[in-house]
């Protein structure tokens, strides 16, 4: 028998008695460079390979002493939790890719431009001219959300067609909602905020006004991110004049605002 | 030439950063799938932050029979009364109907989704904070909309025993006879659409209350309009 099968031989017989097989690769080859090892100093010494083999084998002992001893220390529940958990571990990461295109359809609803766009970046249409633009970061806090006002704009339009003359102010303001529950999904109580000015004109909500003709604040759910909301927002049959406009909500023991100047931004 | 050995992680450790990011992943799932609640009550929390009412006590979830919704989850948070309507998935409950309280008892019609013409039943909801009322009289007086055509206008009388803490429960049905029943069902439909607030301004709906003790004494007398 040549050294390097009885090396095999010897290995493979301790390594049977390892009861989780995926382990016996692994202690087989650790089993082997400790053979190789030992061997090495023998042939180095001027053995001859078959004869050093014979020898460390014989010096390793019993191959069904160590696989007892083997037994013992490389116990399978382990093992197979250890497989367990690498099945699960794949499994989830199918699952969750397998979701990710459902996520970024749902999410895309609410990527479009918001109605009111042009408030913000241009100064001036046919239809009219922006008198005032502001960025006022005001903010507020309720159930988990982050309310903030991200930008304003106010506008004058002038302008005729073959009916009508149409002379009216508009403002127009973005309010971004913020929370990190990622879960929570768009503040529904957004339809509830009003608004009032410094000269003591109310902009109720529109789900409260009591007709179509009043000051009344209407909005749109744009777009949603992962952790955020916006929200195209504006006040109908705005009356011009005021020296701040404030959005409020006062409903279920709670009462918040966020105070937007209408001093000190860029007047156009 | 050997290779060189790695110095791999224990097993023990291997299996619990297995378990950890299968936690990981598990959690991206959740939020990837949507975030699906897995139960009525936990439904209903997140539509109550999401409409920024409450945290309110749940006083009782109702089979209303209604083929639209499984049942009606009904709440008071302190300050006003809610109604939400729980579908059988879950997920797809996500309106919630608030009303702030004006006075010690507060009136709600259940909404429904049914067409104005074919309401059968109108749950209604009398809000109270009267714990020794046992028992409750509602009177509505009930016109159909001018549109429908015909003249209609009838009160409905209503009685309830305490059943549940913190409101009587009133099932409003056609009393006026098959040929009043599509101008009926305008009429619940008017009521109905009280309970949501985006809706016709202009009903108002004369109603009376009174409640009464366990030995029939009358304790509590109101008369309101009911208006969104």
């Amino acid at each position: 028998m040549n050294g390097e099968y009885r090396i095999e031989q010897w290995c493979d017989t301790a390594c049977s008695y390892i009861r989780f097989k995926p382990d016996r690769a692994g202690v087989k080859q650790e089993l082997l460079w400790h053979f190789e090892d030992k061997c090495n100093v023998l042939t180095e010494a001027g053995v001859s390979f078959d004869e050093a083999a014979r020898e460390v084998t014989a010096d390793m002992g019993s191959p069904e002493e160590t696989g007892r001893l083997l037994r013992v220390t490389h116990k399978p529940y382990l093992g197979w939790i250890w497989v367990a958990s690498k099945w699960f571990l794949a499994l989830a990461v199918i699952a969750m890719l397998i979701a990710i295109p459902g996520f970024h359809n749902r999410r895309a609803i609410y990527e479009n431009k918001p109605m009111h766009e042009r408030a913000y970046t241009q100064t001036c249409t046919e239809y009219g001219t922006r008198t005032f633009y502001t960025e006022p970061g005001c903010s507020a806090q309720s159930d988990g959300y982050t309310f903030t006002v991200t930008r304003a704009a106010q506008w004058h339009y002038d302008w005729a067609d073959e009916r009508d003359a149409h002379i009216n102010d508009g403002f127009y303001f973005t309010i971004r909602a913020t929370n990190l529950l990622t879960w929570a999904g768009a503040p529904d109580g957004v339809k509830y905020f009003y608004a009032v000015d410094s000269n003591g004109n109310y902009y109720v909500s529109n789900y409260n006004r009591p007709d179509s003709d009043g000051l009344y604040m209407v909005g749109n759910l744009e777009s949603q991110g992962l952790f955020s909301y916006t929200y195209d927002m504006w006040l109908e049959n705005y009356v011009s004049g005021t020296e701040w406009i404030e959005i409020r909500y006062d409903r279920s023991g709670r009462s918040f605002s966020m105070h937007i100047d209408l001093a000190g931004g860029e007047s156009d | 030439m050997r290779l060189l050995k790695r110095h791999s992680l224990p097993r023990w450790a291997k299996i619990m950063r297995n378990l950890f990011l299968t936690a990981m992943a598990l959690g991206l799932l959740y939020i990837f799938a949507g975030a699906p609640v897995f139960s009525a009550t936990q439904a209903f929390r997140r539509v109550e932050r999401k409409n920024l009412v409450g945290p309110s006590e749940v006083l009782a979830i109702l089979d209303i029979s209604d083929e639209c919704f499984e049942s009606l989850l009904i709440a008071d948070d302190g300050k006003g009364v809610i109604m939400f309507p729980i579908h059988e998935k879950y997920s797809r409950s996500t309106s919630l109907y608030y009303q702030e309280k004006t006075g010690p008892v507060t009136v709600m019609a259940a909404p429904t989704p049914r067409e104005p013409d074919a309401i059968e039943m109108l749950t209604v909801i009398l809000f109270d904070d009267m714990p020794d009322a046992a028992g409750a009289e509602l009177t509505l007086s009930l016109s159909a909309a001018e549109w429908t055509g015909v003249e209609f206008a009838k009160d409905y009388t209503l009685t309830a025993r305490r059943e549940y803490d913190g409101f009587f429960r009133f099932e409003l049905r056609h009393t006026a006879g098959d040929e009043y029943y599509e101008t009926e069902s305008y009429a619940f439909s008017e009521l109905s659409e009280i309970t949501d607030c985006f809706s016709n301004p202009d009903v108002h709906i004369p109603a009376t209350v009174n409640l009464f003790d366990s030995s029939g004494s009358l304790i509590y007398e109101q008369n309101m309009v009911l208006t969104s």
